[in-house]
């Protein structure tokens, strides 16, 4: 249809040519049948369709292109960390075991400060630790830095840990033991050993309670678990690599002590 | 100086060891800017340093401008590279001179495309030949190329090339530097923790009063740039499906975001999940001020994937100031024993919305986590990197291999 146009315009005079020109769309439309505006439009539209669905189709095999690149990614890299892990352990580098925590669920932290911070300490409880505080300078003169350890909310392991290998030079604990269990205790010790500097002391008080009346004191208290024998903690504080110099019982009617053991 | 190891020497006992170092510095706030920030005064006292930028750095050594330095005066010449227009000056530096490339991220490909694409052109040549580099680019023209292809595509570029040395910051770089340039002395020196002040408060009930942020609630921290690869939509959908949980124990759970939001990812994010009521959106912040939100809060959430080969300044921080990581279980990532590692994969968001819930609601659970961060973190001292520095530098002097 095109080349038969160029053909008349080329030899129709040139009014006719030009008539022939702008209805071109009427006359084809009068002789065929055929509109070529829709035809045109819907092959517009086809096209767009086409191109869209071109579009998606790349997009759609780009993205599992990344998928496939992405799992070898990962399995390459998974790999690697397992050769470096292999070489780490074999040159004798390799300390710490991954960290894990275990679905647990226990007494939320929030409840836990909350109820220790409602409930005030017994007065006379107080009076004594603070007492039996004052007769630690001995063991602590010239040891700085000094780390303290209680129940005042800080957790006693994270302070442990932020001083580093032997970044402290005492450490006293006073209230705590009686509010661990025995992994913890055990933890507490090998985490105190770490802490100190070769030589130095840890001093801990201990409340073993044996009368009525400072068993109620101590039960009081709402997160002791238990109380602990010196022997044992003799042994636990052995066992974490610390030397026991002291374990001073402060006489009366109940078996509480002190224990100083050092960082040889 | 510091006690215990002695100044790096020049060759021919000239002295001590001439560095300089093109790096960006403060006031600007990028991460390599940060790092170096910490990291100059700390090595000026092992060797002779002059630090080398187009722009002012705040720090009392002798500074120069790059078209000033002449590098003859020079033992060697130390380029801190990055993903950041900030290092553009010292990429280019590298390739024209040599010397020894630090390696903050592996790959450039945002630096290199968005501001020097003649540049990144050359790596891609240098990395792949012409033809090839040719099509890739040809690819990336008609728009027939993912936005994922630059980090699953690495590209060893011109400066790791045309290095005497090169110092990366996890084993992991140092394992896919050295599988690359076999020939190349690589150097692992982890990242430092030396930027974090010593002086904020350690209570944290009273830093969170003086904050503003909630006192009972556990706090999801997420800091720094937030958006792009750093799963910033993983991460609060994570958030989102432990808020209820935690709830049932009686632990409210909130996010905290301190950082740049890049791409508006956080705001559409926190709107979707329903989580705009109770997030606390912070923003860009002074230095100050962005390690004591990371002091007050319960845990960071890092996530990465995929990665530049890049390791994470604040995830140490993080662990230096006892506050437990959860991060992404990959490459340089997984290196991390002292966080909770969760593999990028299916079940990624359930996987980090149970480790939430584990350490909201388990106190020894999360004294635990605490207490191995802050192991890991007291262990990341400005000593420790200054002397694998030296060591690098001494090495690259002598042409020694690793």
């Amino acid at each position: 249809m095109a080349s038969l146009f160029r053909t008349a315009r080329q030899h129709l005079p040139s009014p006719v040519a030009d008539f022939l020109r702008r209805r071109r769309h009427e006359v084809v439309r009068l002789t065929t049948g055929v509109d070529l505006q829709e035809t045109a439009a819907r092959t517009a539209a086809v096209r767009e369709e086409v191109l869209a669905a071109l579009e998606q189709r790349t997009l759609d095999l780009l993205a599992r292109q990344d998928a496939i690149l992405a799992g070898y990614d990962r399995r390459v890299a998974a790999l690697v960390n397992r050769v470096l892990d292999l070489e780490a352990r074999l040159a004798g580098q390799d300390d710490d075991a991954p960290l894990s925590i275990a679905p647990h669920v226990a007494r939320s932290a929030s409840l836990r400060s909350q109820v220790q911070a409602a409930m005030e300490p017994d007065p006379q409880e107080r009076k004594l630790l603070e007492e039996r505080v004052d007769e630690h300078a001995g063991w602590l003169a010239l040891r700085e830095p000094v780390v303290a350890l209680g129940t005042d909310g800080l957790d006693p392991f994270v302070e442990l840990a932020r001083r580093g290998e032997g970044g402290a030079g005492a450490v006293t604990v006073v209230g705590l033991v009686e509010t661990l269990e025995l992994d913890d205790v055990d933890r507490l010790f090998r985490a105190v050993h770490r802490a100190l500097r070769p030589g130095g002391v840890v001093v801990v008080e201990a409340l073993y309670p044996a009368t009525a009346d400072s068993a109620a004191r101590f039960w009081r208290h709402p997160l002791r678990v238990r109380p602990w024998d010196a022997a044992a903690l003799e042994w636990l504080a052995g066992h974490a690599g610390l030397e026991v110099v002291e374990v001073r019982a402060h006489g009366g009617p109940d078996a509480d002590y002190t224990l100083v053991a050092r960082r040889p | 100086m510091s006690p215990g190891r002695p100044a790096a020497v020049s060759p021919g006992g000239r002295g001590r060891l001439r560095v300089a170092a093109f790096t960006p510095g403060p006031p600007k706030r990028s991460g390599g800017a940060v790092y170096a920030g910490a990291l100059l005064p700390a090595l000026a006292e092992h060797v002779s340093l002059t630090a080398v930028s187009p722009d002012p750095i705040d720090w009392d050594g002798p500074a120069v401008r790059p078209d000033d330095l002449d590098p003859a005066d020079f033992d060697v010449l130390l380029h801190f590279l990055a993903d950041n227009e900030d290092h553009l000056f010292a990429y280019r530096s590298a390739v024209g001179l040599g010397g020894v490339v630090v390696c903050h991220d592996l790959m450039l490909p945002h630096l290199l495309q968005t501001f020097a694409p003649e540049e990144e052109a050359a790596d891609l040549a240098a990395h792949l030949g012409e033809e090839q580099a040719q099509t890739v680019l040809a690819r990336r023209r008609r728009g027939v190329a993912s936005h994922q292809e630059v980090y699953l595509l690495p590209v060893v570029n011109r400066a790791l090339r045309a290095a005497r040395g090169a110092v990366v910051h996890s084993r992991y770089a140092k394992f896919v530097v050295e599988a690359e340039l076999p020939g190349l002395r690589v150097d692992h020196v982890p990242t430092h923790a030396g930027a974090v002040p010593d002086d904020l408060p350690a209570d944290r009930r009273e830093l969170r009063a003086d904050l503003g942020l909630p006192a009972g609630a556990f706090l999801v921290g997420m800091f720094g740039y937030l958006g792009g690869h750093k799963r910033v939509r993983q991460s609060l959908e994570a958030v989102a499906a432990a808020v209820p949980v935690a709830r049932r124990a009686g632990v409210d759970v909130r996010p905290v975001l301190v950082g740049a939001e890049v791409g508006g990812e956080v705001t559409a994010a926190l709107r979707d999940l329903g989580l705009d009521a109770v997030a606390v959106v912070r923003g860009a912040v002074d230095d100050r001020a962005f390690f004591e939100h990371m002091a007050a809060v319960d845990v960071l959430v890092a996530l990465r994937y995929p990665t530049l080969g890049e390791s994470s300044a604040t995830i140490v921080q993080a662990m230096r100031l006892g506050v437990p990581v959860v991060t992404t279980d990959h490459a340089q990532f997984g290196e991390e024993r002292a966080a909770i590692r969760v593999a990028p994969d299916a079940q990624e968001v359930d996987r980090v919305a149970d480790a939430l819930v584990v350490l909201a609601t388990c106190a020894h659970c999360r004294s635990r986590a605490a207490e191995r961060a802050a192991r890991r973190g007291a262990a990341a001292t400005l000593d420790a990197t200054v002397a694998g520095y030296v060591t690098a530098l001494e090495a690259a002097v002598a042409g020694s291999p690793s």
